[in-house]
């Protein structure tokens, strides 16, 4: 436990590679672990942020701002893709009045 | 980079990422990404990345989670409609994300120590990053706007009421 | 460059154009404006740019893009017929095909991950919409849903991958991290797993086994139109980005990703050609098809000698030409019907010769036999494994073509089938046949000719 809280003494890059490879895992988790549509964009969003935290690390780290950059093309796109997708659902909704992927029948998932 | 802030954050994110994946219902998930995001906010501040921590802020937790919960809203799926999938397929999921997480933390493992780099006052403010992002960044900055009007023709081609489709 | 700005305006253009209900003269303004962007970026050729240190505008890019256009343009003529008779949104259809385009573009010209990122989204986006435009159809929204969500799942890995990549090097650009795999002895499992993460969001894009499970179900969803773009465009992106990335970067390294993109080759090849075979549905057959093609267009990366860009060139042109001959066949018979069982091209030699022509090309074409283009670009394919010592993987290739000669005659013989009712006669109109002729022209001459096309991305 001791060794455990001595390598928290300084933060380094480990922890943050630490803390992104499980927030993206969870991520991952999510995407095959749920039906609901939204839940899935939902771990995909997680998993997108994971990328980010890590880049914004990276970028301390190394001292270079153009990960930071990165991170807000990232956030740019990931807006763009909320707006699509979420459009997506409305018109599915709007036909089928369901959103779990497996309701939607002629193709299977 | 205080060590307790980093722990708390961290266990705040992760707890946070968990429940958004675990919640029944979809507005909790929401409500707890917005935690999550807010968590990883509070880690962009630790990181000196001033300008993406507000940022975070205004585009993931306004803008993003406020579409969500609209959509949300609006199909009326506040409630637990969602079926079961088997038992075995929940499991093969855990036991693949829990795959995956080893097999990239063990990746980790080895990665050169180095201490922060020493970093200048500009950096990560919306100076310093405005200045890479409109200098070496511009081309993709640009190309970037082709992307906007891409998903802004999309979402009103899918969204708008339906004609004689 | 132009040709990105060119295109960009013409994607504003076209929209403005319908948003004033000028629907006449869109079709004009978006072939005369492609036909410019043609000529502005063959007038690139051996000029050989770069721009902002993003973006690389070399003879590779100069040849794909070239293919790109023209490819859309084909797809645009066969857009023009399918929606004749309805103009409720072609010009935000036209528009959103153009914005695909300059994904292409920036995805083929890439000089730093960030742009590649950035083309590969714009591309991907504008597809995810283009593929649920028919908004009343389930199986089209079903298609976007799908292909979104693998999408984006896709997107993930990849940058995951670039993430690391950038934090072992220490930069986006494509020459640093090529110096840095060069200069380093050894490399840090972080670049390595960055390495492989990468190869999985390329595999999931291309619809490589194992990462190819959506692509039969969204090609089949999809309207047909959009199904041809997706075989041709878009696959010409993905693998001419992977290949720009593993040549430049990681070409030292290849004991890394190698074995596992050999197994991703040899597996897409067979399982392709053996699903497309069990097929009684034409587009999934064409779909399972495209599946395999891109295991074959993988054999060059895999080789990866001076042989293997022409070889992509050439395949991918080769096989784009034969795809939008196949699916323009495959659109005029079956119109706006989602049924497409094979037996449906019953009485086509019958009923529309030209068709029928074309239908014959493009299969012969995808099979490989000879004198058309889709056997040069197998054999130009073959020819670079070999040079690599790749006889393994070319004997499975070979196996999978013989497969495929199965599969891409049923609808020529059913085509020729005599003892059928009579059915309604299929009219195209001028951009339809024009398409067609084309097709059957182009597959000829590249065939007979293969040296036109044969060395043109060069190195």
């Amino acid at each position: 436990m001791e060794e455990l809280m001595g390598s928290f003494n300084t933060i380094g890059i480990q922890h943050y590679l630490f803390l992104s490879a499980v927030l993206f895992s969870i991520g991952v988790t999510g995407v095959l672990y749920r039906r609901n549509f939204i839940v899935i964009f939902m771990s995909i969003e997680l998993m997108l942020n994971a990328v980010n935290v890590l880049l914004a690390a990276f970028s301390r780290f190394n001292g270079d701002q153009s990960g930071q950059v990165f991170v807000f093309f990232i956030m740019v796109v990931a807006a763009a893709e909320v707006a699509v997708g979420l459009a997506i659902l409305v018109m599915i909704f709007r036909n089928i009045r369901s959103t779990d992927i497996n309701a939607l029948r002629n193709l299977k998932w | 980079m205080n060590p307790i802030a980093f722990l708390i954050l961290s266990v705040l994110t992760i707890s946070s990422a968990l429940m958004v994946v675990f919640s029944k219902n979809p507005i909790y998930s929401v409500l707890w990404l917005i935690i999550c995001f807010f968590s990883i906010t509070g880690h962009y501040i630790l990181l000196d990345a001033h300008f993406l921590a507000v940022v975070n802020l205004i585009v993931y937790a306004g803008a993003i989670m406020v579409l969500f919960l609209f959509v949300i809203m609006l199909l009326n799926l506040n409630k637990e409609t969602e079926p079961h999938k088997p038992m075995i397929l929940k499991a093969a999921a855990v036991l693949s994300g829990c795959l995956l997480m080893i097999v990239l933390a063990a990746s980790l493992q080895g990665y050169a120590q180095q201490p922060p780099a020493i970093i200048t006052e500009e950096f990560g403010t919306a100076k310093g990053v405005g200045k890479v992002l409109f200098t070496d960044f511009l081309l993709p900055f640009e190309v970037a706007s082709i992307l906007f009007i891409t998903a802004i023709v999309g979402s009103v081609i899918l969204g708008k009421k339906h004609v004689n489709d | 460059m132009t040709t990105l700005v060119l295109l960009s305006l013409l994607g504003f253009l076209v929209l403005f154009l319908g948003a004033f209900e000028q629907k006449k003269a869109i079709l004009p303004v978006v072939i005369a404006g492609l036909s410019a962007a043609f000529v502005t970026n063959a007038l690139s050729w051996d000029t050989s740019q770069t721009f902002y240190g993003m973006m690389r505008y070399d003879n590779y890019a100069v040849s794909f893009v070239g293919l790109m256009i023209f490819s859309v343009l084909m797809i645009m003529l066969l857009a023009s017929y399918h929606f004749r008779n309805e103009d409720s949104h072609i010009a935000d259809i036209y528009a959103l095909m153009i914005f695909t385009l300059v994904g292409g573009l920036v995805m083929v010209s890439y000089a730093s991950l960030v742009m590649l990122f950035v083309g590969i989204e714009i591309l991907s986006i504008a597809l995810y919409i283009l593929a649920g435009s028919r908004r009343m159809n389930l199986s089209s929204n079903e298609a976007s849903l799908k292909y979104f969500l693998m999408g984006a799942f896709a997107s993930g890995f990849l940058l995951f991958g670039i993430t690391l990549m950038y934090g072992v090097t220490g930069s986006f650009d494509l020459l640093v991290i090529s110096d840095y795999v060069n200069g380093n002895e050894e490399l840090p499992m972080l670049f390595i797993t960055g390495v492989l993460l990468i190869l999985i969001g390329f595999s999931f894009k291309i619809g490589a086994v194992p990462f190819h499970f959506w692509t039969p179900d969204v090609y089949q969803g999809t309207p047909t139109l959009i199904t041809a773009f997706m075989a041709t465009v878009v696959k010409t992106a993905g693998i001419a980005a992977f290949f720009h990335l593993f040549d430049i970067c990681f070409s030292a390294i290849d004991g890394v990703w190698f074995n596992i993109l050999w197994v991703i080759a040899a597996a897409t090849i067979l399982l392709g050609n053996v699903s497309a075979v069990m097929q009684n549905e034409a587009k999934r057959m064409l779909a399972w098809s495209s599946v395999a093609h891109a295991g074959y267009l993988l054999i060059p990366v895999l080789a990866l000698n001076e042989l293997s860009a022409s070889a992509i060139f050439y395949y991918t042109a080769a096989y784009s030409v034969a795809s939008i001959s196949a699916f323009a066949v495959l659109l005029g018979i079956s119109q706006f019907s989602n049924e497409m069982p094979v037996d449906q091209y019953k009485g086509l030699a019958k009923n529309n010769p030209i068709m029928t022509t074309a239908l014959v090309i493009a299969m012969f074409s995808l099979a490989g036999i000879p004198p058309l283009a889709g056997f040069f670009g197998k054999y130009f394919v073959f020819v670079t494994a070999m040079e690599s010592n790749l006889n393994i993987a070319v004997i499975i290739a070979i196996a999978g073509s013989l497969i495929g000669i199965y599969y891409y005659f049923k609808p020529v013989i059913f085509a020729f089938n005599q003892e059928v009712p009579p059915i309604e006669k299929i009219k195209g109109n001028a951009a339809f046949n024009f398409v067609l002729f084309a097709g059957i022209i182009i597959s000829l001459i590249i065939g007979i000719f293969p040296d036109l096309l044969a060395n043109l991305p060069g190195n």
